[in-house]
């Protein structure tokens, strides 16, 4: 593997003085002279016809400055995955009707936050109820409540793939196993809530700082719903405190009610959106049940797989129609199946609406598929990781769903990790004490590196970059790629400066201002590092090339004999002949007229479906209190395919971050409702793991230079999180024999399963 | 002073906050007591409309929720005098406004009565702990999901802790975390660790309203829906005998979390031990119904017997006949044995 200067090292994020002393600026940081704050009222109805809404007692408060309702919009729905009209769903305010309890409804605007709140008080909504549905199951039945006119049956989305013949090859397997697995509600707890601050000027341009992990969406959605050309709309997007999915549906009623109340005030207006609002009625995970059937050969082959899942989609389609073909397609990650079967089901229920969170459908089918492999291994005698082996794709492989494997370290990930965690030994070691049980268990994973297909109609490239040398040798990156902390801002400029050989501080990064950036799909599909990383790269080629042009001129040599190291350019082989970098870029202004260098550089993944793919296999260790079920997680030892690690640090920042997160998922987070109403909208109620519960970790990188990354680089951001749960699962099971197909893992699940092992 | 000045102003900042919040144009009175007969004065002539904090944490949430609506409250903090821990031979003295940090620091405690440190260091966080008063601790509210859920993302439910009329949600619904104990209209359980350590120590709570002083029990102290205190009524001090040299205390507290949740179960046991055999027990757990619950059969199983799991195991069995579990929380009463039996053996 080559060594480079700055790619691969473990450096610090550009950013990182600035969080830590409290420096960076968030959107509810920024304020605005007269600027308003706005709320939001949300409806108590999980079903309901809006009959009469009257704002009048409100906008008599004093300090209230606007009231905007459904009625003052265009009336025009937007929905994500805009491509296809069956998925534009959502009023951003409610017109005429409510479909789930915290659907926004009205929102205020007022000289302080105080007037805003009593304000929501006055308006006055009458609701006529309507029978509602929070089953998906029975959401299905005939005569269950229709939530949308254009989905007969409450079907938002079904998809179905099918390789091979299944059926036909059951019937030669030695062994075939079906088995159900449901999972719950989980949400994605970013630590900034959504916020918005809208301006307009006066030639009726809007302007809007937003906590969003897509900003060019966000433009063109605003613009759809407003009525208005998206290029009269500036985005930009400040510091953000997370998004893992809910802030990618490329609008949200915080951004728009913020520019309608600001249009309609004349004033500035902020809203923030308190946590019982994330909690209550943002974006969440699908809740799925996944019936899962898998036919092996008696030394462990896969032959056949074929499953149905169910998704309790909630209201509205959000990236739902996505997650339902993505449960079906993360499935032949990391393994090959020659016949292979998949039909989901999206229900619409009378729920907050479910879209992409972290490893979008991933995590609930790989949580499905690793405990299934892991009882077809106990059947068969077999080691779950010799059987990982066997199946698991190499470099060359197609998985059943299409993916090309351009770059596998699966096979590497799985045979470093079962040594470091001592696997052949500790999975075989009987655990009898009567109180406290150990166990190990394997969880694989295998993720895109960004989806290479559009949400929307458009002509840009999935990710483009420009970069401006200022006369002081310093180069302006401009990016639409949107750091929302993972430290994409850090990677593009560390690419950059490698390819100009300067130092990370001479590179300077504006990432998303709709205004000033070129457009970028945005941050999800774990596609920033692979896209952006390789716009990034282009571009630097790009200046590079314009420099060596005018300095091999300069020297009379070939532009191919030149090299961009330590602040200078010069001749290969004779580094006595060389020109400073700060001195190139003010010759190649002269060269040109005065004109500064400006170069771009864009990124279209050459496969529709994703340019490449990360692998992953962690080993977790767990102890179980065998009297109260209490389980603790001891130890994981990840080994992690993300190709080249442009900086092992943020690399490692991902994988805990994933393993913090899968281990809420599987034994702690859980949104309970009651009808609609979900009843533990809090820090305290909805338990995500603290720091103390964070087991010892242990991470190996296994290093494929993957040919289409920029560097070799691979994602590392989603794939991350798949194995985390499984690992657990699986390792409860060979601690105390009890198999959970139902997420979380609660003591009461681990207590009845030890009970009826007995019985 | 300059504290006092600052704290009072921070306070009334987020009472001016908060009247604000309100579903009802109210904006409550704030009134700083300095003694306690003050206090009383000012909780009698508000007839009930006035409540009295300490801490404030339980009480600002329950009213940012529109829980709790008061037109007045009442700050006893600056009672210096019911700040103070006294431990001498006859046992601990501690003011209500000492903080549950000032339990977990106290050396003197820490050495004699671990049990005591034990319970004031689970709970909830260190911030939490450095505003959070022990008699506000025992007279938190319940935390009930249906009892505390705001109306302003929703629905807020009138249950039949608010209102006679009400029902009780949580009986045939999320009661993973309520009680298995005793019957009642209210099946949520008394959030408290406090609670359960101290009823296993024997403390009594001093009271004085307008009707004079009280010296209560802590298990007299709770209903199923809050306590038996008047309007007027101030808790002052609890006093707690001195736990005889030899005795095994233990406080175990399952929980989901292992920092800030509250128990999921808890058991608190004070064994006094002569020659061998065990001439006193008191063993209560946490987490299981509206006030502290006493394993009284579990404790009279155990009186004259030498300690042996085979003791301990059946103490523990003994400690639940009487659970009749919810549709949820029937798993509380596995682990409330498993609990025990480590308490007795510990
Ligand atoms: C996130 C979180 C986690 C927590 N975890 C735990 C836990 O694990 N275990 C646990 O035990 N607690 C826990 N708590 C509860 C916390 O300890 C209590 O909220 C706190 O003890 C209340 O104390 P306070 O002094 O703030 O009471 P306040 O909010 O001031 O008052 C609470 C109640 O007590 C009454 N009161 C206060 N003082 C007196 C008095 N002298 N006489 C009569 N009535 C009085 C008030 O009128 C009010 O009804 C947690 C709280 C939070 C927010
Ligand atoms: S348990 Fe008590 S607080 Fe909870 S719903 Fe029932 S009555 Fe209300």
């Amino acid at each position: 593997m080559k060594e480079y200067r700055l790619i691969g090292k473990r450096l610090p994020r550009i950013d990182a003085r600035d969080k830590v002393k409290g420096r960076a600026l968030y959107t509810d940081d920024i304020s605005m002279p007269g600027m308003l704050y706005g709320l939001i009222l949300r409806s108590p109805y999980a079903h309901a016809k809006i009959v009469k809404i009257d704002t009048s007692r409100a906008l008599k408060l004093p300090g209230v400055k606007a009231v905007v309702t459904g009625e003052d919009t265009a009336k025009v729905k937007f929905g994500v995955i805009s491509r296809s009209r069956k998925f534009i769903d959502e009023y951003p305010l409610a017109v005429d009707k409510v479909r789930f309890i915290g659907e926004e409804v009205a929102a205020v605007a007022a000289t302080d936050p105080d007037a805003a709140m009593e304000a929501l008080d006055l308006i006055e909504v009458e609701y006529q109820e309507l029978p509602a549905v929070f089953d998906p199951e029975e959401a299905q039945k005939p005569g269950a409540p229709q939530i949308h006119e254009h989905a007969p049956g409450n079907i938002s989305r079904e998809h179905h793939m099918k390789k091979g013949d299944p059926d036909r090859a059951f019937k030669e397997c030695d062994l075939v196993r079906e088995d159900t697995f449901t999972t719950q509600s989980a949400i994605h707890a970013y630590m900034e809530p959504r916020a918005a601050l809208a301006s307009w000027d006066l030639t009726d341009k809007l302007m809007v700082y937003t906590s969003t992990q897509t900003p060019y969406y966000v433009q063109q959605h605003l613009g759809r719903t407003l009525g208005m050309n998206p290029d009269n709309i500036r985005i930009i997007k400040p510091f953000v405190g997370g998004g893992f999915g809910g802030k990618s549906d490329g609008l949200s009623a915080v951004e728009f009610s913020a520019a309608l109340l600001s249009k309609h005030a004349g004033r500035p207006v902020k809203i923030v959106c308190s946590r019982d609002e994330e909690f209550t009625a943002a974006r969440r995970k699908h809740p799925a049940s996944i019936t899962m059937k898998t036919g092996v050969k008696k030394d462990g082959t896969i032959v056949a797989r074929q499953s149905r899942a169910i998704l309790d989609g909630g209201a509205y389609c959000s990236l739902g129609p996505l997650t339902t073909v993505l449960m079906g397609t993360f499935q032949t990650l990391p393994f090959r199946f020659e016949h292979f079967q998949y039909d989901g089901y999206r229900i619409y229920t009378n729920k907050p609406p479910c879209g992409a969170m972290r490893g979008h459908g991933g995590p609930q089918v790989h949580f499905a598929q690793d405990a299934q492999l892991d009882m077809i291994a106990e059947e068969l005698d077999l080691d779950p990781v010799e059987m990982a082996l066997k199946n698991g794709l190499k470099t060359g492989d197609e998985s059943a769903a299409g993916f090309k494997i351009v770059s596998s370290g699966f096979a590497e990930c799985l045979r470093k990790v079962s040594e470091a965690a001592d696997w052949q030994d500790k999975k075989r070691t009987e655990k009898n004490d009567p109180k406290k049980a150990y166990g190990i268990g394997l969880g694989c994973g295998g993720f895109p590196s960004g989806a290479g297909f559009y949400f929307n109609k458009t002509t840009s490239a999935h990710s483009s970059v420009i970069i401006k040398a200022g006369e002081g040798g310093g180069l302006s990156v401009l990016t639409g790629a949107s750091d929302i902390g993972q430290g994409s801002d850090s990677v593009v400029c560390q690419i950059v400066a490698e390819v100009l050989g300067l130092p990370i501080e001479d590179i300077h990064i504006t990432s998303a201002d709709t205004e000033i950036t070129p457009p970028d799909m945005g941050t999800y599909s774990s596609r920033v590092t692979v896209a952006a990383g390789n716009a990034a790269l282009n571009a630097a080629k790009a200046a590079r090339e314009a420099l060596f042009k005018v300095v091999a001129d300069k020297f009379e040599a070939s532009p191919d004999d030149l090299l961009a190291e330590e602040q200078k350019i010069f001749v290969k082989g004779s580094p006595e002949i060389y020109t400073s970098f700060v001195d190139a870029v003010n010759l190649y202004q002269k060269k040109n007229q005065g004109s500064p260098l400006v170069v771009k550089g864009s990124y279209n993944s050459p496969d529709p479906l994703s340019p490449t793919y990360s692998f992953g296999a962690y080993i977790c260790e767990v102890e179980v209190d065998l009297r109260t079920g209490e389980l603790t997680v001891l130890r994981y030892t990840v080994g992690h395919d993300c190709g080249q690690p442009l900086n092992p640090m943020s690399v490692e920042g991902q994988i805990e971050g994933c393993i913090s997160m899968g281990m809420g998922y599987a034994i702690s987070e859980d949104l309970r409702f009651d009808g609609g109403q979900t009843l533990n909208p809090s820090f305290l109620g909805y338990a995500m793991p603290t720091a103390n519960q964070m087991p010892k970790i242990e991470i190996t990188h296994v290093v494929t230079d993957d040919p289409h990354g920029p560097f070799g680089a691979k994602e590392t951001g989603e794939g991350s999180l798949d194995p985390v749960a499984p690992a657990i699962v699986n390792a409860v099971y060979n601690a105390t024999g009890v198999r959970i197909k139902d997420l979380p893992i609660t003591s009461g699940k681990i207590l009845q399963g030890l009970k009826d092992k007995d019985r | 002073m300059l504290n006092r000045s600052f704290e009072e102003n921070e306070i009334k900042k987020t009472l001016s906050w908060l009247s604000k919040h309100w579903d009802r144009p109210i904006h409550p009175e704030y009134h700083s007591a300095s003694t306690v007969d003050e206090a009383i004065s000012m909780l009698n002539s508000y007839e009930g409309k006035a409540k009295l904090f300490s801490g404030g944490i339980d009480v600002i949430s329950l009213m940012k929720n529109r829980v709790l609506l008061p037109d007045v409250l009442v700050n006893i903090k600056p009672i210096k005098r019911l700040k103070t821990i006294v431990v001498n031979s006859h046992g601990i003295a501690i003011g209500t406004l000492a903080l549950i940090n000032d339990l977990e620091r106290s050396g003197l405690i820490k050495d004699k009565y671990p049990i005591l440190f034990e319970t004031a260091h689970s709970i909830a966080s260190p911030h939490i702990r450095n505003m959070a008063t022990i008699g506000g601790n025992l007279c938190q509210d319940s935390r009930c999901w249906y009892y505390r859920r705001s109306p302003d993302t929703g629905i807020s439910y009138d249950c039949r802790r608010k209102r006679e009329e009400g029902k009780c949600y949580a009986r045939g619904g999320e009661n993973q975390y309520h009680a298995i104990m005793g019957e009642s209209g209210c099946v949520s359980v008394c959030p408290s660790d406090m609670a359960t350590t101290l009823l296993a120590m024997d403390a009594r709570i001093k009271t004085v309203s307008s009707s004079g002083r009280r010296l209560i029990p802590i298990d007299e102290l709770y209903t199923p829906f809050g306590n038996i205190l008047k309007h007027d009524e101030l808790i002052t001090r609890l006093e707690i005998p001195e736990i005889p040299f030899g005795s095994k205390q233990k406080f175990i507290k399952f929980r989901l979390r292992k920092t800030i949740d509250f128990a999921i179960v808890s058991v608190a046991a004070v064994i006094k031990i002569e020659g061998k055999v065990v001439s006193d027990a008191r063993i209560v757990l946490g987490g299981v119904a509206s006030k502290p619950y006493r394993a009284v059969k579990a404790e009279e199983c155990l009186l004259g017997e030498t300690i042996t799991e085979r003791s301990a195991a059946e103490a523990a069995e003994r400690a639940v006949v009487d659970a009749t579990p919810l549709s949820k929380n029937g798993y509380k009463v596995q682990i409330v044995k498993a609990l025990v039996r480590r308490a007795v053996m510990s």
